[in-house]
């Protein structure tokens, strides 16, 4: 399978933040959900995919290309939806269209015109005065206006309500039909993730804790639950963010070290937003912090 | 070259929503004054160049257009000289708006149909018309200064913040000023010798040559604002 976002060996380090060695790609053909909690690093890996951030080492290949040397190339081929709209709120669609189309050379106004009319967006109203669910669209049409092989979306359905949630996965599932493109998605809502995603990344404290398909990570998982007592000792090590309460305890767990467990032990396969919150309470009680890291 | 031509008209079209209607009434207002009472009056035009630049860097925080920067297919740097340029344009076009319209004025002699032609106030405003050396010295010495107070404003809002900038520019007056301060304290003391500033010329072939040698040494510093801060600013992130 040939890759169309290829990351290896990234590091970048702020005063009070760095990502570390972080390694993963994105097939073409499929849909990348990017999640990790606030802070974790996604924006600023997103920031290093488009250049906007200087990275300290590794390489970044989009579209076979190399990030920092291509990125002007990378950019005729790349749509990328942020959180917030990044143009001037005071203009209407038309006026953006007159704006932006002169940058890109495959710029279809057609197409434009006809995605702002499918999404039921007004060419005629300031862009300001849209929802946030029309500013997310507006995004993802300029995008398809240029006819972007790869979306890269930084949260974009964080503040949405669950109608615009679920058009724009739509309008996401729709647009990866097509097997030469791609969508990287980030997000801490992990109910899209598992709606829409192929291959799912987690970044966890500027660090790669999995990166994978999405079906190999929910049955590689599992939270299990129990008396604490019950549990042995050597089981006990091998725990995610295991946290116990006055009836028992509950972990996550790897499918693999499942083999041999008591009965009295419940287990059942874990959801992205579980491994999320263990991952997190794992760090909170400082154990096992290398355990995962891929 | 394209980059940077896409740059300005993609500046120019997010201020023109907002400037065109106020750059309407101020050519009608100043030229129809200029027609009538002095082509002097024409030069005060150049202020639409104001209304084309001012609101950009306002529009351009407050819509995070960092964030489209960052995702243009356009060299970084270029971003940063097209908005030089495009300084340099809007004043440009202005000194030419106003240079027509002052022309205009002198030939159709519209202070003609004003009343009581023998008045004193007439008189001066007959006199306005005939002198058309000042009129250009005007065009010129507002085109001048609008141009540098602006683009080095620019310069220093994106070099140091916009902030900042308001700060800077006044620390940067305040040394001009204890500079000049300094130099006029030294020649009256006959400490160096007192520097005798050229005189402008008084033909006004000569105002239009010396008007267009500082059009282009406008246009030079512009290209040298604008090449200081493209490298000042590619060293950080968007």
């Amino acid at each position: 399978m040939e890759n169309i976002l290829e990351i290896n060996g990234l590091c970048k380090a702020y005063e009070d933040f760095a990502l570390k060695d972080i390694n993963f790609s994105l097939p073409k053909g499929f849909i990348m959900g990017f999640v990790g909690e606030n802070g974790s690093g996604k924006t600023t890996t997103i920031r290093a995919i488009l250049n906007m951030a200087r990275i300290d080492s590794g390489k970044i290949s989009v579209f076979g290309m190399d990030s920092v040397k291509d990125t002007i190339a990378i950019k005729e081929r790349l749509g990328v939806v942020f959180d917030s709209l990044y143009l001037a709120e005071h203009l209407n669609a038309r006026q953006i269209e007159q704006q932006l189309k002169p940058f890109y050379k495959g710029w279809d106004s057609q197409e434009f015109f006809n995605r702002i009319k499918e999404f039921d967006l007004p060419d005629n109203k300031k862009i300001g005065d849209f929802s946030k669910g029309m500013k997310m669209k507006f995004m993802v049409a300029i995008a398809l206006s240029h006819k972007a092989e790869l979306i890269i979306l930084d949260e974009p359905t964080s503040g949405l309500d669950p109608v615009a949630r679920d058009e724009l996965l739509d309008i996401l599932a729709e647009y990866i039909e097509d097997e030469n493109r791609g969508v990287l998605f980030s997000t801490h809502i992990t109910a899209d993730v598992e709606r829409i995603a192929d291959y799912v990344t987690i970044l966890h404290n500027g660090k790669v804790w999995y990166t994978g398909t999405k079906d190999e990570l929910t049955e590689n998982y599992a939270v299990i639950k129990g008396a604490e007592e019950d549990l042995p000792a050597a089981l006990k090590e091998k725990l995610i963010g295991f946290h116990a309460y006055r009836n028992g305890f509950d972990a996550l767990i790897r499918t693999n070290d499942l083999a041999g467990i008591p009965d009295s032990l419940e287990y059942e396969k874990a959801s992205i937003d579980e491994i999320l919150i263990y991952i997190a309470k794992e760090d909170k009680y400082e154990r096992h912090s290398q355990h995962h890291a891929v | 070259m394209k980059d940077i031509l896409n740059i300005m008209r993609f500046d120019f079209l997010t201020a023109k929503p907002i400037a065109f209607g106020a750059m309407l009434c101020t050519v009608l207002l100043f030229g129809i004054l200029s027609m009538l009472f002095s082509p002097i009056i024409a030069s005060y035009i150049t202020f639409v160049s104001m209304i084309f630049v001012i609101p950009l860097q306002g529009i351009a925080d407050k819509n995070g257009f960092n964030k489209l920067y960052g995702i243009l297919p356009v060299n970084r740097k270029n971003i940063t000289r097209a908005r030089f340029l495009y300084i340099f344009l809007i004043h440009f076009v202005t000194e030419l708006l106003e240079l027509v319209l002052g022309c205009i004025a002198r030939t159709a002699k519209l202070y003609l149909l004003l009343p009581n032609q023998e008045g004193a106030t007439m008189q001066m405003v007959k006199e306005s018309f005939e002198d058309t050396s000042l009129a250009l010295e005007m065009v010129f010495g507002m085109f001048i200064f609008l141009c540098l107070i602006f683009s080095f404003m620019e310069m220093m809002g994106q070099i140091f913040g916009r902030e900042n900038e308001f700060k800077i520019i006044m620390i940067t007056l305040g040394i001009i000023a204890a500079i000049a301060f300094v130099f006029t304290i030294l020649s009256e003391h006959d400490i160096i010798p007192v520097v005798k500033l050229p005189s402008l010329p008084e033909s006004v072939s000569g105002i239009l040559i010396l008007g267009g040698v500082s059009n282009v040494i406008i246009f030079g510093i512009c290209l040298l604002f604008g090449e200081i801060t493209a490298g000042t600013l590619a060293g950080r992130e968007l």
